[in-house]
């Protein structure tokens, strides 16, 4: 399968699994996970840092659409956009690659870098995702347990969907 | 300009950023009307904090003109005030008579200036050149005569008062019918003036009244100059009479104005007597 097809098939599955299955059921108070980061933060590193900006803003104004959230995932998904780039080729930059692994570019740096780098980007686009919706209304209560619960919530959807992807449909290069 | 395409090149994805940003916060302030509330009031709060920060700087700036303005003010508004103000009344009454022709004629006028307490004291009425007032004319009050015009301006005059030591009045007892000797102001006391130069056989009494005689020049007759209080023989032949003055000179505001109408046709005579002298 090529590179295209795959993130083509992880997009629509994104989008199925947020806005049809997500957005209409309550998985609880806590819990409002945004599942298509999958895509983004599995996208390429090697992208150029424009583009990386425009497609992160682009699939995050799209949901925004089937969210009814408008500007806000496109926002928090602007703010990964810019970061990722620079991280992605750091880590790269630094790690040995080990092509015989096949997978996500994540397993291709340190094992750790994969754990903090999905941690980080999830909390980073889930508290302003969280902030801009609330504007910091109950902000201990309500925002920092729902962030928190949340971004738990999409990096086990993202781990997950990993395995599923990348074990399931052979990565080719 | 090559420079100009290099630095975009170069932050291109921090040039998209920003502007994407600001079209995503736009959008949710724009499309959320809590957002929108929010982002109003927050925005409110911080323009209402910059703009009174700078418009005290402005105000503390512009003290100077502020105040040039307010003393400019200050001086328009106290044109209006009341004090500012004489009334320059042109309702000089004239009779119409047939059979009696008016001798004079009064201009009324207020008192602007007065003084009652020095060995020659004047006043100043609202009243000059331009309501017609010459040097000459007699000026009385409600209760009786003031003083004679002693000098002019447009819009001014100077009263040589009764209370001065160069003012000679043609007085008459009204009750004797007397017009003899003369009135004036002997000590510095602003009720009391001395009557003198009158037979020492006339019946001069207290209590008799005391006018302007028809000799006067500049009043007509029979305006009251006060009453004989006490009199006194001097000279052997003369007597002075004490006559407190009708006026109150310290409490006058209205007095009138005497316009003689036939001044000119007088003077003709008076220089005509002076010169046979």
């Amino acid at each position: 399968m090529k590179d295209w097809q795959l993130f083509f098939l992880i997009l629509i599955y994104c989008f199925l699994v947020q806005v049809l299955i997500l957005e209409n059921i309550n998985v609880g108070f806590w819990f409002h996970p945004f599942v298509y980061l999958f895509f983004l933060l599995y996208l390429p590193p090697d992208l150029p840092k424009w583009l990386s900006v425009l497609v992160f803003f682009f699939v995050g104004f799209v949901f925004d659409i089937f969210l009814n959230s408008f500007g806000i995932h496109a926002s928090a998904c602007l703010i990964l956009g810019l970061l990722k780039p620079f991280i992605a080729a750091d880590n790269l930059s630094v790690a040995p690659t080990r092509d015989e692994e096949k997978g996500s570019w994540l397993n291709k740096g340190k094992r750790s870098f994969k754990i903090v780098f999905l941690l980080s980007f999830i909390l980073v686009h889930h508290f302003w995702v969280f902030l801009l919706e609330s504007m910091g209304h109950d902000f201990f209560t309500v925002l920092v347990p729902t962030w928190l619960a949340s971004s738990a919530i999409t990096y086990l959807f993202l781990i997950l969907s990993e395995e599923l992807f990348y074990k399931t449909f052979k990565f080719e290069k | 300009m090559g420079s100009v395409i290099q630095f975009i090149k170069t932050y291109l994805h921090l040039i998209l950023f920003i502007i994407f940003q600001v079209f995503s916060l736009t959008l949710v302030v724009r499309f959320h009307a809590y957002h929108k509330i929010f982002f109003f009031n927050t925005s409110n709060d911080v323009i209402g904090v910059v703009k009174t920060f700078f418009n005290n700087v402005n105000e503390y700036r512009n003290l100077r003109d502020v105040n040039r303005s307010l003393v400019n003010e200050n001086i328009y508004l106290r044109g209006f005030l009341k004090e500012n103000f004489y009334i320059q009344t042109k309702d000089t009454f004239y009779v119409n008579d047939t059979l009696y022709k008016q001798y004079y004629v009064y201009e009324p006028a207020n008192v602007i200036g007065n003084s009652v307490d020095k060995e020659n004291n004047f006043l100043t009425l609202n009243k000059g050149k331009l309501s017609g007032i010459e040097k000459g004319m007699g000026v009385f009050g409600p209760d009786g005569i003031v003083g004679v015009v002693e000098d002019v301006s447009e819009n001014f005059c100077l009263v040589m008062s009764v209370l001065n030591s160069k003012a000679i009045v043609s007085p008459k007892i009204k009750e004797l019918n007397l017009s003899q000797g003369r009135l004036v102001w002997g000590n510095r006391s602003p009720y009391y003036a001395y009557l003198s130069g009158v037979n020492r056989y006339e019946k001069v009494k207290a209590g008799q009244l005391v006018v302007t005689s028809p000799y006067s020049k500049n009043f007509p007759e029979n305006i009251p100059i006060g009453v004989v209080e006490e009199v006194k023989e001097i000279d052997g032949s003369f007597l002075t009479a004490k006559v407190r003055l009708s006026t109150s000179f310290s409490q006058l505001r209205e007095v009138y104005i005497v316009k003689d109408l036939f001044k000119e046709e007088l003077e003709k005579f008076n220089t005509i007597v002076e010169e046979q002298n």
